[in-house]
């Protein structure tokens, strides 16, 4: 039996001649290596290298945080508590509800060298910036007041519920500046603050501050570390669960990290 | 099979083969042929691609908070991370968008799996680990966010990454661009 013509059939099966898969994926290639190169320069250029703005009191020259009552006189072996925080943060006010008060008193008294380190992400998170950056500017201007644990304190007393804040809710330049008052910073002092807070003196403190808790490996807030030891949602959990939640339990957590 | 039936098993070899030849042509086609399997194809191509497209939108709207999430994996150094969590929405739209549109499907299927694999891989090592990847704020009412959803989020990647190796075995599908272009 004679085969039968298929060079029909064979011609209607056979796959279209289209533009090469070569010449597409070349496009689609340097599409990607295009996009590739702008991040790369994107992230270089958002990175500097070393801190060149101006340094609030209590502040470091690589923008490294701010101590808490700068002038006090440390007692020998005091335990030294770095804390990043976002003024935004509803955990942080937990925190600062909680322990808040019993960490300023212990600083005050030279018990421990208490570090703040303000992170700003909310304001990325929340999408209302520069809700963040705009407080924890001003706890910089109350530095150079005296008046930063003051400040510390009337910021958190007055952060929104979170739900107002995700609404775009939050921190003013007004708000900032009525802490300001609320913590005791009058006259010639208060002028000077309030055109720090205008100014946004130490925007340039703030966004530093940032990328070094960054680089610190702070990836949220709140987060301390004991004597460089972490203490956050990922690390020493227990102990993390009650500074947030039990009254006055830091002193207890940090004699056991530092025994 | 005994000798003395010798004439039947020749004859039944013959059936045999003529029916293996006609079921090769095209009468018994495997499951995988049936016409209706593109169409399973398409809803692959659809639920990868759109997870990929607004999984990607999404984290290149903000970029800081993507880049802070990847460092909060602690696998890549600083620098990496940045990089890696700027780059990545980006190739997320890109893969996303050519797996709608059915373009260059087997080779953008290979990447959106490997890249699903790297997310499963990513997820395990910080659920073994115990570190949690959150900023800290939400759900905030004394109950801190736990490590309990990440058995969700591996099967979700799990079942997308199903989607890819089915498009991996079988690029041809319906309402391609792949099949207007060559066939």
């Amino acid at each position: 039996m004679p085969r039968p013509d298929a060079s029909q059939k064979l011609a209607a099966s056979k796959p279209k001649d289209g533009p090469s898969k070569g010449l597409i994926g070349g496009i689609i290639a340097a599409v990607i290596v295009v996009v590739v190169i702008v991040a790369v320069f994107v992230t270089q250029a958002n990175k500097s290298s070393s801190f060149a703005g101006s340094v609030p009191k209590g502040g470091t020259d690589n923008a490294d945080g701010l101590r808490a009552y700068p002038d006090v006189k440390l007692k020998s072996g005091a335990p030294t508590v770095d804390l990043y925080e976002d003024f935004q943060c509803p955990i942080c006010n937990d925190l600062e509800k909680s322990n808040g008060e019993q960490i300023l008193k212990m600083a005050k008294d030279g018990q421990v060298k208490v570090v703040w380190h303000l992170m700003t992400f909310l304001e990325d998170n929340f999408r209302n910036q520069p809700a963040s950056t705009i407080a924890a500017n001003g706890l910089y201007c109350a530095a150079d007041a005296g008046k930063a644990a003051e400040y510390h304190t009337k910021a958190f007393a007055g952060q929104r519920p979170e739900q107002q804040e995700a609404q775009g809710d939050s921190f003013t330049k007004a708000d900032i500046k009525k802490y300001g008052k609320q913590a005791g910073i009058a006259g010639a002092k208060l002028t000077k603050f309030n055109s720090c807070v205008d100014k946004g003196s130490y925007n340039k403190y703030v966004k530093s501050t940032m990328d070094k808790a960054g680089k610190n490996g702070v990836t949220g807030t709140p987060t301390l570390f004991i004597n460089g030891d972490e203490y956050s949602s990922s690390k020493h959990k227990a102990e993390y669960s009650q500074l947030l939640g039990t009254k006055d339990s830091f002193k207890k957590i940090l004699e056991k990290a530092t025994k | 099979m005994s000798l003395s039936t010798g004439p039947s098993i020749s004859l039944s070899r013959v059936a045999e083969q003529t029916e293996s030849v006609s079921s090769s042509v095209n009468t018994r086609a495997k499951w995988h042929q049936h016409p209706a399997m593109e169409w399973v194809g398409v809803a692959a191509r659809l639920i990868l691609g759109l997870t990929y497209l607004v999984a990607g939108v999404l984290k290149a709207r903000d970029l800081e908070s993507t880049k802070l999430d990847t460092r909060a994996f602690r696998i890549l150094p600083y620098d990496l991370a940045n990089i890696w969590g700027t780059f990545m929405p980006f190739l997320e739209i890109i893969l996303g968008l050519l797996l709608i549109a059915g373009l260059m499907t087997r080779m953008t299927a290979v990447l959106g799996g490997l890249l699903m694999i790297a997310f499963i891989i990513g997820i395990s090592s910080v659920w073994a680990r115990g570190i949690v990847i959150q900023c800290g704020c939400f759900g905030s009412n004394g109950k801190l966010p736990t490590t309990a959803a990440y058995k969700w989020d591996i099967l979700r990647d799990v079942g997308l990454l199903l989607c890819a190796a089915w498009l991996v075995i079988w690029p041809r599908t319906k309402l391609s661009v792949d099949r207007a272009l060559w066939g």
